[in-house]
């Protein structure tokens, strides 16, 4: 019997409880959404900003030296390879300079370019055009110190760098690297925990966190604030809704009161309201997860045209049930403390008798 | 005759405005047995309807007790008290208060569901007391398309659908005109007479209360016969 009255009193054939009850979905509908889109939206900025780093900058793991081989052996599944790396100054201004070779996996498109020559950014290439340029790079010096050597090199292309645009970096091919210059052996597709066990066994690792532990540690503050902020939404929603379920409460607190005269135990009728409560939050649930998907997926071609990139914006499902079940529980809430001040009342004066 | 329930020495109070209590019922006592019916009169505000939320085990008083076919109702637990006004009570209010979400049928038929009835065997019996009400034609119809001799007439049924020891009336012809009045009162008291019932009538109607058995007034908290 609890259903088929929970389900009769949700959307009642009272025009203004009815009324009430579409509101209250509607209202839910796009709070949930608008929480959705904005995580989403958080979420694929901050995801993006570090996917790139993790393509193309810092990789998972990062281990100093050569150890091509033992990190193949001991990662089967993901990719390795080894660069050489140091700072280099081209035209007064510093650059990261990698040699790299057929293996290197770090997300680099090249544009047009030469083997052998050097690879440099879209700017550098607009300004300087196809010509020799002398880079000054710390390099081994004849009586064996770590001088600054200058050499002339030929721009013969530049880059693009998956998800890291803007990133002061220069190419050269692995054979052409100075004695003395740093090796590193890439690991992608190691989770970055990996780092620990790796440096228990002697090497030198570090996970792309701990290389960029500053900017990383910038990213967290600027999605703890962000968190925040949007639990203050959801704040905002939770009051909306208590004073929703009271307006549903009190707009059939007599016919509660009367399925009391007709010999209902009142934890039944407790549970029938509180269904008739679900089942309008359910109506808003359902629409809010329609309506994030619908705006998310016009979002991701709105962004992809408009800034001339991929925007693949996810839903956040496990936040959204979590959201989703946070409403239903605290609905729990108000429909209990609603019913019960329905039960404090005189039975009499509730019918109007 | 089988007594069907009795009150004894029942003293209801409320909290008053000024923060002290307001006595209602001061020491009430009653029987009521098969097939009888009682009215119970009295000025308005003088404790009717508190009286009758009390007999019906619909508040609880301060003191005294309530039998119920000789079982002390007043130790029930809220569950049992439930079970009981499903099994044994019927109620007709002034304002029939039919849930307005569901049919003539279906409101007739609520007690029985209420009971664990499967909902087909209780709509059989509905249909049937709402045949004996005059309603034939109007059993789907919702309470805002009935008119309030109808809405009252289906409160009869649905008071009567679960065969009550005892049926409670609050004003039951209160808001009807002459003719719907009668019709209601007639329909009420057959009822009664044919199965064996009780009734506690709560009215303002010196008529209807006349063509009961009994006539109690109820004055400064005490009932007088």
């Amino acid at each position: 019997m609890i259903l088929p009255i929970a389900l009769r009193f949700s959307f009642s054939s009272d025009l203004n409880h009815r009324g009430s009850s579409i509101r209250i979905a509607i209202s839910l509908m796009f709070s949930l959404s608008v929480l959705m889109v904005a995580m989403s939206i958080m979420d694929f900025l901050q995801s993006g900003r570090f996917s790139g780093i993790r393509e193309s900058i810092s990789f998972d793991i990062t281990i100093s030296g050569d150890h091509e081989d033992e990190m193949r052996k001991m990662f089967p599944s993901a990719t390795v390879f080894s660069y050489g790396e140091t700072e280099a100054l081209l035209d007064g201004n510093a650059y990261t300079l990698r040699y790299i070779d057929d293996s290197y996996d770090g997300g680099l498109s090249i544009w047009s370019g030469e083997e052998g020559g050097l690879i440099v950014p879209y700017e550098v290439i607009a300004s300087r055009g196809y010509s020799s340029v002398i880079l000054t790079a710390i390099g081994k010096g004849r009586s064996g110190m770590m001088l600054p050597i200058s050499r002339s090199h030929m721009i013969t292309g530049a880059y693009r760098l998956a998800g890291a645009s803007g990133t002061p970096m220069l190419f050269l091919t692995l054979d052409s690297m100075p004695e003395g210059t740093a090796v590193y052996t890439a690991i992608k597709g190691a989770d970055a925990s990996c780092a620990d066990t790796l440096r228990l066994e002697g090497y030198d690792a570090v996970s792309w966190k701990e290389k960029e532990e500053s900017l990383y540690g910038a990213f967290l503050i600027e999605r703890t604030m962000m968190i925040v902020m949007l639990s203050l939404l959801f704040i905002v929603i939770l009051v909306s809704l208590r004073q929703s379920v009271m307006t549903q409460i009190e707009g059939k607190e007599k016919e509660l009161r009367e399925l009391e005269t007709l010999g209902m135990p009142r934890i039944r009728i407790f549970l029938a309201a509180l269904l008739s409560s679900w089942i309008v939050l359910a109506a808003g649930i359902a629409g809010g997860f329609v309506l994030s998907m619908i705006l998310l997926e016009a979002a991701s071609r709105f962004l992809f045209r408009f800034f001339l990139s991929t925007a693949d914006l996810d839903m956040q499902y496990m936040l959204f049930i979590l959201f989703s079940a946070a409403m239903l529980a605290f609905s729990f809430l108000f429909t209990y403390l609603s019913v019960r001040r329905t039960w404090r009342k005189d039975i009499m004066e509730v019918l109007g008798e | 005759m089988n007594e069907l329930l009795r009150l004894e020495n029942i003293k209801k109070t409320y909290p008053s405005p000024d923060g002290g209590t307001l006595e209602i019922l001061s020491s009430v006592s009653f029987s009521l047995y098969e097939g009888e019916s009682v009215a119970i009169v009295g000025r308005s505000g003088s404790g009717k309807s508190t009286l009758l939320s009390v007999a019906a085990l619909l508040s609880t008083p301060d003191s005294g007790s309530i039998y119920y076919a000789g079982e002390d109702a007043l130790r029930l637990s809220e569950k049992e008290k439930a079970a009981l006004r499903a099994e044994k009570m019927g109620f007709v209010f002034q304002s029939s208060l039919l849930l307005s979400d569901f049919s003539a049928l279906e409101n007739t038929a609520m007690p029985l569901m209420i009971n664990g009835m499967k909902r087909k065997e209780a709509f059989e019996r509905a249909s049937v007391l709402l045949d004996s009400v005059g309603l034939s034609g109007r059993k789907d119809h919702r309470p805002s398309s009935l008119s309030g001799g109808e809405r009252q007439r289906t409160a009869i049924a649905r008071a009567l659908v679960s065969e009550p020891l005892v049926v409670f009336a609050d004003e039951p012809t209160g808001s009807l005109d002459e003719k719907s009045a009668a019709e209601a009162e007639d329909i009420l008291l057959e009822a009664l007479r044919k199965s064996g019932r009780g009734m506690v009538l709560v009215t303002h109607n010196p008529d209807f209360a006349s063509r009961c058995d009994r006539v109690l007034t109820l004055s400064g908290g005490v009932l007088y016969e």
